[in-house]
């Protein structure tokens, strides 16, 4: 069953007299649990199609679907409210709050929807994720790997149902960031979280259940596994 | 090619940051607008005011009476005290009515610098240069009462001086001398503004024509010289020194031994019209204060705008350091900016300084003008620029100093961070935690924008403390009973009392009066007579003495014995008094007891308004006019007090009051212990008053003394009258005795009307005011001790200057609020700028709007209250330390508290501009997507 979908997805980028067509007719849907990668070149529209997945930005024209509800159809207060509690971000600068420790930067979406973290669950994240003794430091004091782990221990916090992430091994190096996908792809399965990863290595595209290639704006190729292996549909 | 300088990249970084720096910059033309509209308009009102006082007075600072002898006064200037020195010889007096030389004027030859010193107006024609030529002053010209003009000649009787090596034997030629003259030129007055301080007559005159230098004396007199000199800097400095050291001893003694008397004549007083020293003196002070502290405001804002602006270019900054730009070099472009906005900011300022000033100075009336003062102007320029050049310098070289790395990635927020020890909370409310959070990060900041509002809230307060802003300026009543007033002065009253000295008798007459009554426009004339009697009551209690101000003319303590007083210079004084009094009383017969008073004499409408003050008794007009009948100002209570003003207490820390009906529950608070009820005056009591009536000329008994030798051939009046009425008043000294016009003709006592008081039945025109100016002192002139106070235009130069102050007072507040509320929003907008991507973050992770809008809310509330308070509690301290000051200095009884109401609302309305504009900002970002947030698009 699809978790998420858009359709007829276009987002055009305008610039004086120069226009970008970043996502050019985009229909597509992702099933629950599912460990998706999106691929391309670099200004292929692939960031921009994650970004529209999770409400970071409108779309010129049509829709994300959610829960058989129009993303954008909602305000956005509304939004804000779908954000912290049905989606996760990683983002490749890691976009940690440099005022706040890390264990205030992980429990930022529970308490801005004022509820009291369920500290168990937290506590089988940041184990599962293996912070538990750089919580007390800020983000200043941490190695990128141990915040792009925050990172993800703050996206996975509110127990959402889809985790976006953009690039998240893009600052690290080949053994971080190989941990922090192995721990990804972990979460998700173990929280049956879907994950949608954007990524133009294709080295950590492969890690993913089905690969969605984009190139100007369109998608060209989607692998995705089936009983027989693995289908192709260009 | 364009060719690429430090100044093209100043101005590209100015072009594209002008959104940035149009507020910066308006704030410097503002601040330096007001430092030389200050400076302007100060130094445009001293010389004004230094021009109308040296117009109405001349230019000389003291004028020597009666000279002696020549030598001292030359040797004064060659020892240096004086750095000019004029001689005038006075030939001979104009006298209309012999021998009343008060009414009249005298005429002399002036050397170059007497005549350079005085500056006389020439009117009309020109001085003399011949003899038989002679140039008048307008006011003393209308004395003469001949109907000429310039190129005429006249004839008119004149008195010769004898004036002898002695000033004390000064006396005129038997009979005056017909002299004929042609009148060459009119002068503007001198004498009439400065005869009100001539205290005596005959030779104690200055003279009000001038005579050619070859006009020789007739023969038989000797000239009366006056010197007239400028004090020089070596008298100024030395004139506070003690004993002989003291150039003012010095001058004293040259005074008391070498002339008769002297007339200090320089510019103390007059600087804001009713203003005194000390209040003009504290206006300065303050002005200073407030001049200062707005610069200081402007620097701090400026250091802030810069710092913010420069944060927010780190990047910038660290990639030309990262090509090679040295330190020196990062300097030059980015205060290169700073100084082409110090050029774009002064040249607007100066002008509209200018212009300000010129439109002021136009509103203060006649006489005062805008000057134009190039240092002032070349001063602000230069310290304008200094002050942004250091305003600017501190930022930026801090910032020149980050290494490149550093400033490109910005790590001043985690080396804040690595210094600071910041406990985890499991459980916080988001917005609030990061307010806290950025506010413990950012104390520099916090510091500068409280220590701005601080700067503001005192100078706001120091203006209300000092009225110079004040909600009863923005509305003065200028309602005075009369439109122009004539007050006579210049009598003489010996120092022993109940004296009338026939020939200093001045004042108006029947016939000037009704002249005044006759004018245009006036509607209404009230006129008073006034002579000094002596009064003997049914008995003289502790009631009746009153001390302190009211020295010479009620001081009949000297009666009683149980009061509290003790040795001083006040009690010797007193005994000196009471050997004049038995004196008088031996000399004129007088076996009871009396004190001396005022008698009033008043027209009808006048005694009739005194109803409302009426204690006891009735107001008979037909009483009064028969002289059977005379009211008596008695205060319902009269005490004394203690106090720490020297100026009203004896030394045994008294001062005496009187206290009317309505000030019962004051006399009380004030003296229980010594309070009194009037029990000497009654309706129905017999009083008798005596009036000691002399023709004879006031001579002292020797030089310096008050004591003049009594004279012989006295008339002694003396009228019994009843008390129709007790008046209740502290305005008027106790004891003094009131009737109507026709009341004192009735009782035989003649006296010329010493005021009158004109009402106009419409405001008038230019033109009429000009009529009334014109005529009012022409008749004036007549009695030569008549002064006119066109009160329309005192009002009107009190409203102009209070409107002035108000004016100045009221653009420093404003420029005050615009940079105080540009520099706060100015922070905030930049925090905002500079935060984009940790605004976009939170919003991705799930902040709402209203959430990000909270953590700023917080901020500005969090330091509006630190303000408010740290303010509140500066100008308290400060102020009312004055006040507790000048309360122990200056034995100030009232207390002055800092005003509270004012800065607070000066806040409030800086929160309020904040608080919107704040907000604007921040759904200025918020509009944008969260991506574009993030990533600082």
């Amino acid at each position: 069953m699809e978790i998420i979908r858009c359709e007829q997805l276009n987002k055009i980028y305008a610039s004086g007299e120069a226009r970008v067509h970043a996502v050019r007719d985009v229909t597509i849907g992702f099933k629950q649990g599912e460990f998706c990668a999106i691929t391309g070149s670099s200004g292929s529209g692939k960031s921009t199609l994650l970004h529209m997945f999770g409400g970071l930005e409108y779309p010129t024209s049509g829709k994300v679907v959610y829960q058989e509800k129009d993303l954008f159809s909602y305000n956005d207060n509304q939004l804000s409210i779908l954000r912290r509690r049905r989606f996760g971000f990683v983002f490749q600068a890691y976009n940690l709050v440099q005022e706040l420790t890390g264990s205030e930067n992980i429990r930022l979406p529970i308490l801005l929807d004022k509820k009291k973290p369920d500290e168990e669950y937290l506590k089988r994240i940041i184990d599962i994720l293996g912070i538990e003794d750089r919580l007390d430091h800020l983000p200043s004091a941490l190695s990128g790997g141990q915040q792009q782990r925050i990172a993800i221990a703050r996206a996975l916090a509110n127990k959402p149902a889809i985790l976006l992430a953009d690039e998240p091994t893009g600052n690290l190096d080949a053994k971080t960031g190989r941990e922090v996908l192995s721990l990804l792809k972990y979460v998700g399965k173990e929280l049956g979280i879907t994950l949608i990863l954007v990524t133009h290595d294709l080295h950590v595209a492969e890690q993913a259940d089905r690969i969605l290639t984009l190139e100007d704006g369109q998608i060209v190729r989607d692998t995705q596994p089936t009983s027989a292996g693995t289908e192709v549909q260009e | 090619m364009k060719r690429f300088s430090i100044n093209t990249i100043a101005l590209g970084n100015l072009r594209q940051h002008r959104k940035q720096y149009t507020s910066l910059t308006v704030g410097i033309i503002l601040a330096l607008f007001f430092s030389a509209a200050l400076m302007l308009f100060w130094n445009s009102m001293k010389i004004s005011t230094q021009e109308i006082h040296d117009s109405r007075y001349g230019t000389q600072d003291i004028i020597f009476l009666m000279c002696a002898d020549d030598a001292h006064f030359y040797e004064l200037a060659d020892a240096g005290y004086l750095q000019a020195l004029g001689k005038a010889s006075i030939l001979e007096y104009f006298s209309l009515e012999t021998p009343d030389l008060k009414s009249g004027f005298s005429a002399a030859t002036f050397d170059d610098a007497a005549l350079e010193l005085i500056d006389w107006d020439v009117i009309e024609g020109r001085l003399p240069e011949k003899a038989g030529e002679i140039a008048i002053e307008q006011s003393a010209l209308a004395r003469l009462r001949l109907d000429i003009e310039v190129g005429d000649t006249f004839t008119a009787p004149v008195y010769i001086p004898t004036g002898g090596t002695n000033y004390m034997d000064g006396t005129f030629l038997d009979e005056p001398i017909e002299k004929t003259y042609t009148l060459v030129g009119i002068l503007s007055d001198h004498l009439t503004y400065l005869s009100s301080d001539v205290l005596s007559a005959v030779y104690g005159d200055i003279p009000a024509a001038v005579l050619a230098d070859e006009e020789e004396i007739t023969v038989g007199g000797i000239p009366v010289i006056n010197f007239y000199a400028q004090y020089s800097s070596r008298f100024w400095a030395e004139s506070k020194l003690p004993g002989a050291a003291s150039s003012y001893n010095k001058a004293g003694e040259i005074v008391r031994d070498y002339c008769y008397s002297s007339l200090e004549t320089y510019n103390d007083t007059e600087l804001y019209g009713s203003i005194d020293i000390q209040n003009t003196n504290i206006f300065i002070y303050f002005m200073f204060v407030i001049a200062f502290a707005l610069i200081f405001a402007s620097c701090l804002g400026i250091i802030n705008a810069f710092s913010a602006n420069l944060r927010e270019r780190q990047r910038q900054i660290g990639m030309l350091r990262a090509v090679a730009a040295t330190r020196r070099q990062i300097r030059q472009i980015f205060g290169r900016e700073a100084i082409l906005i110090a050029l774009i900011s002064i040249p607007p300022a100066v002008v509209l300084s200018c212009l300000a000033v010129w439109g002021i100075m136009q509103l203060m009336g006649p006489g005062y003008h805008f000057v134009l003062n190039l240092w002032i102007l070349l001063g602000t320029a230069v310290l304008g620029l200094l002050c942004i050049m250091a305003a600017s310098f501190i930022p930026l070289w801090k910032v020149s100093r980050i290494p490149p790395m550093q400033a490109i990635r910005d790590v001043s927020l985690s080396r804040k961070l690595k210094s600071r020890h910041i406990r985890t909370k499991k459980l916080f409310d988001v917005p609030k935690h990061l307010a806290k959070r950025n506010l413990s990060l950012n104390r520099g900041n916090q510091v500068r924008i409280i220590a701005l509002m601080t700067a503001g809230m005192f100078i706001l307060s120091t203006l209300c403390y000092t009225n110079i802003v004040s909600i009863e300026s923005l509305m003065p009543s200028y309602e005075t009973e009369y439109d122009y007033s004539l007050s006579s002065f210049g009598k003489a009253y010996g120092s022993y009392s109940g004296l009338e000295w026939s020939y200093s008798v001045s004042g108006m007459t029947e016939q000037d009066v009704q002249a005044i009554s006759s004018l245009q426009s006036v509607q209404t004339v009230h006129s008073q007579k006034e002579i000094q009697i002596n009064v003997i009551p049914e008995k003289i209690t502790d009631y009746l003495p009153s001390f302190g101000m009211e020295i010479g003319l009620n001081l009949s303590g000297y009666l009683l014995h149980d009061l509290p007083l003790t040795d001083s210079e006040m009690n010797t004084y007193y005994q000196e008094e009471y050997q004049r009094y038995l004196q008088v009383k031996r000399k004129y017969d007088y076996i009871e007891d009396y004190y001396t008073s005022f008698f009033y004499a008043y027209d009808e409408e006048q005694l009739q308004s005194l109803s409302s003050k009426l204690l006891e008794g009735e107001i008979n007009l037909d009483k009064l006019a028969s002289g059977e009948q005379v009211l008596v100002y008695a205060p319902a209570y009269s005490g004394a007090y203690q106090t720490t003003d020297d100026f009203l207490a004896n030394t045994n820390g008294y001062a005496y009051k009187d206290y009317t009906k309505d000030e019962a529950d004051l006399a009380k608070a004030e003296c229980e212990e010594y309070l009194l009820e009037n029990d000497m005056f009654h309706v129905g009591d017999t009083i008798t008053l005596s009036q000691l009536y002399t023709t004879e000329e006031l001579q002292y008994i020797s030089d310096g003394s008050l004591d003049a030798i009594l004279p012989d051939d006295v008339t002694r009046i003396d009228r019994e009258v009843t008390i129709g009425g007790i008046i209740d008043g502290s305005d008027h000294t106790k004891g003094s005795i009131v009737t109507s016009i026709a009341g004192l003709a009735a009782l035989g006592y003649d006296a010329k009307y010493s005021s009158v008081d004109i009402q106009l039945s419409e405001s008038p025109s230019k033109q009429m005011e000009q009529y009334l100016d014109d005529n009012l002192n022409a008749i004036a002139a007549r009695s030569g001790t008549t002064e006119v106070v066109n009160l329309i235009a005192r009002a009107r130069t009190e409203r102009n200057l209070i409107y002035g102050r108000m004016a100045a007072g009221l653009s420093i507040v404003i420029l005050l609020f615009a940079i105080c509320t540009s520099m706060v929003c100015n922070s905030f907008a930049t925090q905002i700028q500079a935060g984009k991507s940790y605004i976009g973050t939170l919003r991705a992770i799930g902040a709402s709007q209203q959430d990000m809008w909270k953590n700023y809310r917080y901020q500005m509330i969090y330091l509006f209250l630190c303000g408010t308070v740290i303010g509140i509690l500066f100008e308290c301290l400060v102020l009312n330390g004055l006040t507790l000051l000048r309360h122990y200095r200056d034995g100030l009884s009232t207390w002055v508290y800092a005003p509270i109401l004012p800065p607070i609302v000066f806040i409030l309305l800086m929160f309020l501009i904040c608080y919107c504009t704040t907000r604007i900002k921040l759904k200025q970002v918020l509009k944008s997507s969260i991506v574009q947030n993030i990533r600082e698009l």
